[in-house]
């Protein structure tokens, strides 16, 4: 009961004794002290007068004619005051519950941490479930919420028995919890006004805040700087997705009106690789912090191996315009590329390149074309971490691929010799083709496969039809060979373009020259000496060497399918190479030697300049001018027309200088199946090498490039598909597997459809119970249609649904 | 009865009443005009202060505590004041009949002069009679007993119905007396003081 109420009563009912017994006294006709009686009536007065303006307070419409009326009033404003009472004290342990909550504790050892927080989390559970109760909650002593903890750790005994014996009584697990509380293990959230309550405060937290927005916005900008290696393209491009997410959400933080959450770590330029030495349960602390804080940073970080980052080194001159830091790496590096291409400058850090041919996408998705230290260029589809400067020393893979190389070459140019004169009649009838419509080229060269001249016939008109097919075929063979998320920024190299477009043609004229010249040779010999006279002079060792180069690849190929074979049953390898390998099987001999070219068609023709140059000059230069002279050339090439990815693949093979670029060919080139059709073609060659079979094969998948790319089906991480995810639909728990209490995860093979519905899904493990409900709940989840070049596609993921009856 | 005390009581208990009235709004925490409830309060001392000198004036020597005690004493006094209101009464009669006695009655007729004794002598042994009645004696119109007779002799019909009948029905003897005495007839003896 509050003390208001006894008191005023009291107060007025002393005031009116003196009056009530001088009434007696004066009906008996005592003698009585009026004064005295006056000043009592007085106080009565004013007693009485007080007594209405606290009901008045409480009750502002409380009517009442009598005494008793008035102890009605009273006793029911007595009651509201006790409920309010009540309210207040569950409100009190509310707050306190809230302030538990709120608070941090620190430790150095996680384990106590953990500890604490767990006596936290039950305190709190017993401060609602005390405030809830029916009735009155127990009283919990001490001060206000905000100064609780503060006070109960401050409790000592013997002098605050009471105190703490009534907690320990009422609160046990608060008192728990205190009990195992030290005060500096205690940090308290603190309310935003009580930091505001001076002016220092206000400009020290003006001041952190802006830290934290500089800190955000270096970060991002390092990120921005830095480059993504890996012999994956698929994991490259996952990893500057995930990069671009981190990003965007480094500078929406920094842009946050009320300050930008702290990021836990080091300075922006230690920053990546503090975090990806961040382990658990080590670092949990921090992981936290970084996850709760920063989702996509983390998804980032978590995602990325220190090896695969390449920082950009110190940062440029920058302005303090926040919006100038974001692009001036774009700016940089544009400069860095000219100077690149113009003076062949070895850049500190691969530079990106636009590329030609394909459509402009205006953001960081795209292949990344790397200079190596000689000016090489080398598309970031088989880039590799780069070399260190001054690493120049090949590997072991190097020189194998050196040997490759050199084994290619020596071929070629035996071919090159045999079949140049009956290439020159082929490639006139060819080039008309190609310039009249190139899809018609490859059934042409099929009907002509089992004539003598067909090897050179599917070189040069391969050479020919992707120089000059129309556009949309050209980019149909570079977006085939481009990885599944690389959305490639088109920008026309007006400068460069016309120079390496003709220089590489020219290099092409020569070589296809050369070729045909040889093959003119070895013909005459077979039709003047029969199939025997290969076995004498001087085409019994060109011939032996291409058999034993034929039958080594073919090794290579069944060593491959092998490989092949064993990643399959890995889910997440699976996963990637079916994002490489066409998902049409019926398809995938003809695409794979497509696909072997992409690793030369990426490079800009900005890089196939030096690679042409070197290859036509030294050997073959003088007959290459002398078959150009004797053979008819195909159409002239315009000069601005661009050099498509398949003239880049016509090049000679030769050195790669980065020394472990060979490893990372050597990886797609396993991901690449021999042809089952047994063509004669270098499935997985070296990079810049030819192999004969991939040109024809591309020649004749011109015609179904086009569609293919309207049906392609790219395979997406689980974790990229759950950050596409927009709705899920939770399982419906079957019966039969609550009562079994069955639990556990099943894992989906589905398809995201180009408009985010799941197309197909199917079981590819998990309890069969569980199974339905999840592929049910599936089938109703949409995601974020997966985009190729701009393009929706359909993407194949795999989902897992966990069923816990919890 | 004194008719000072019932309305002092009466003043006494009215305004006790109002100031009773006005302590219980007092204590019902109802608003009062204090001025007024000050003003009854003043109102009930003073008639608890006249009641108190009335009593004292009865009975100096009287003490009581409470309403009670002084409702008793009160009784009390009201029975001292009728016993000596009936003794007053008595005396008066006697009084009255020791002046018709001390007389003399003239007339120019002996036989007169008789009758008019006998009818004296018959009155005031009534009004002896009355005034040794039990109880509360019949209360004798008119004035002191020395003035009686002039005052009796003086009485008109129809005027002085009222008193007339009063004393036929009550004192049927006095009234032949003064029926018969013309005033000229009565003659006091002058006591002569030696």
């Amino acid at each position: 009961m509050s003390s208001i109420w006894p008191s005023a009563i009291g107060s007025l009912d002393d005031s009116l004794a003196l009056p009530y017994e001088s009434v007696g006294k004066l009906k008996a006709a005592n003698p009585v002290n009026i004064e005295e009686i006056i000043q009592q009536l007085e106080a009565a007065a004013e007693s009485g007068s007080k007594l209405r303006a606290s009901i008045s307070a409480e009750l502002p419409d409380a009517s009442w004619q009598n005494r008793e009326e008035l102890q009605a009033v009273i006793a029911k404003i007595q009651k509201l005051e006790e409920a309010r009472r009540i309210e207040q004290l569950r409100s009190r342990l509310l707050a306190v519950a809230t302030d538990l909550e709120r608070g941090n504790i620190v430790h150095r050892r996680a384990a106590r941490v953990t500890e604490l927080n767990q006596f936290r989390e039950q305190a709190i559970k017993e401060l609602l479930t005390q405030g809830g109760v029916e009735g009155e909650p127990p009283t919990l002593p001490g001060p206000e919420a905000d100064q609780w903890v503060e006070w109960a750790c401050g409790l000592q005994e013997p002098e605050d028995s009471d105190s703490l014996e009534t907690l320990r009584q009422t609160f046990p697990q608060l008192d728990n919890f205190i009990a195992n509380l030290e005060p500096d293990m205690w940090k308290p959230e603190t309310p935003p006004e009580a930091s505001l309550q001076n002016a220092q405060d206000a400009e020290e937290r003006k001041k952190a805040i802006e830290e934290r927005r500089s800190r955000l916005s270096a970060l991002a900008t390092e990120l921005e700087r830095g480059s993504i290696v890996h012999h994956r393209v698929l994991r490259v491009n996952e990893l500057n997705y995930l990069r671009d997410q981190a990003i965007k959400e480094l500078r929406s933080q920094a842009k946050l009106p009320s300050g930008p959450k702290t990021l836990p770590g080091p300075e922006a330029d230690q920053w990546i690789e503090w975090a990806c030495s961040l382990r658990e349960p080590q670092d949990a602390e921090a992981l936290q912090t970084l996850r709760k804080g920063f989702a996509r940073l983390d998804d980032f970080i978590a995602s990325l191996e220190p090896n695969m980052w390449k920082a950009a080194g110190p940062p440029p001159q920058t302005s303090p315009d926040e919006g100038r830091a974001a692009d001036q790496p774009r700016q940089e590096r544009a400069a860095s590329e000219t100077t690149a291409f113009e003076g062949y400058v070895a850049p500190s850090r691969p530079i990106p390149i636009n590329l030609k041919g394909a459509k402009p996408s205006g953001g960081r998705d795209k292949p990344r074309v790397q200079l190596s230290r000689d000016g090489s260029a080398v598309s970031e589809l088989e880039a590799e971490p780069v070399t260190t400067p001054g690493n120049g020393t090949p590997s072991r893979s190097d020189e194998e691929i050196q040997r490759m190389q050199a084994r290619e070459r020596e071929l070629l140019s035996r071919i090159r010799s045999v079949v140049a004169e009956p290439a020159r009649s082929f490639d006139h009838r060819i080039g008309r083709r190609g310039t009249a419509k190139a899809s018609s080229a490859p059934p042409a060269i099929a009907e002509e496969q089992a004539e003598p001249e067909a090897i050179a016939a599917a070189v040069s008109a391969s050479a020919t039809a992707a120089v000059m097919a129309p556009e949309p075929v050209k980019a149909a063979i570079t977006t085939q060979t481009l990885p599944r998320t690389t959305p490639v920024r088109v920008v026309p190299d007006e400068e460069d373009q016309p120079s390496v477009t003709a220089k590489a043609s020219s290099a092409i004229g020569s070589a296809r020259a050369a070729v045909s010249g040889t093959w003119t040779e070895f013909a005459t010999d077979i039709r003047d000496g029969g199939v025997g006279a290969i076995w004498q002079g001087k085409w019994r060792m060109p011939v032996v060497g291409a058999t034993v180069l034929v039958l080594v690849l073919v090794a290579l190929g069944a060593v491959y399918w092998v490989h092949r074979a064993r990643a399959s049953n890995n889910p997440v390898k699976a996963a990637e190479t079916a994002a490489v390998t066409p998902s049409n099987p019926a398809s995938t001999g003809s695409v794979q030697p497509a696909i072997s070219t992409d690793a030369v068609s990426a490079a800009p023709a900005s890089a196939v300049k030096p690679q042409a140059d070197k290859q036509a000059k030294p050997k073959d230069q003088a007959k290459e001018q002398n078959a150009a002279a004797k053979a008819p050339e195909p159409a002239p090439q315009p000069a601005t027309q661009p050099v498509s990815a398949v003239d880049a693949a016509l090049r000679l093979p030769q050195p790669v200088p980065r020394s472990n670029a060979p490893a990372a060919n050597k990886e797609i080139a396993k991901e690449e199946p021999a042809p089952p059709n047994g063509a004669t073609g270098v499935a997985g060659s070296v990079p810049g090498g030819l192999p004969a079979s991939s040109v024809i094969n591309v020649v004749k998948d011109l015609s179904a490039a086009e569609p293919r790319i309207a049906t392609q089906k790219v395979s997406v991480s689980s974790g990229v598909a759950q950050g596409m995810l927009v709705h899920r639909v939770a399982p419906q728990y079957p019966a039969q597997a609550k009562q079994a209490r069955l639990q556990g995860t099943v894992v989906l093979q589905a398809v995201i459809g180009k408009d985010g519905s799941v197309t197909s899904v199917h079981a590819l493990r998990g309890n069969p119970v569980l199974t339905q409900a999840a592929i049910d709940a599936v089938k109703q989840w949409r995601y974020k249609p997966y985009a190729l070049n701009g393009e929706p596609v359909e993407a194949d993921t795999q989902i897992s649904v966990t069923f816990s009856p919890q | 009865m004194i008719p000072l005390w019932p309305s002092t009581i009466a003043s006494l208990d009215d305004s006790l009443t109002l100031l009773s009235d006005s302590l219980e709004k007092l204590k019902a925490a109802k608003p009062v005009n204090i001025t007024e409830v000050i003003e009854q309060l003043k109102t009930a001392a003073e008639a608890a202060r006249n009641l108190r000198a009335l009593v004292s004036a009865e009975m100096p020597e009287a003490t009581w505590q409470d309403r009670a005690e002084l409702d008793v004493l009160i009784a009390e006094i009201q029975k001292r004041i009728e016993a000596r209101h009936i003794e007053e009464l008595r005396a008066r009669l006697l009084a009255l009949a020791a002046e018709l006695e001390r007389g003399t009655i003239t007339h120019r007729r002996a036989v007169r002069v008789t009758q008019l004794n006998q009818l004296r002598d018959a009155a005031a042994k009534e009004l002896r009679a009355q005034a040794a009645a039990p109880g509360k004696p019949q209360v004798l119109p008119g004035p002191e007993p020395d003035e009686w007779l002039e005052w009796a002799c003086g009485l008109q019909e129809p005027n002085d119905t009222e008193s007339l009948q009063t004393l036929r029905k009550e004192f049927a003897r006095l009234d032949d007396f003064v029926a018969n005495l013309e005033p000229n007839m009565w003659a006091i003896k002058k006591e002569i003081l030696v």
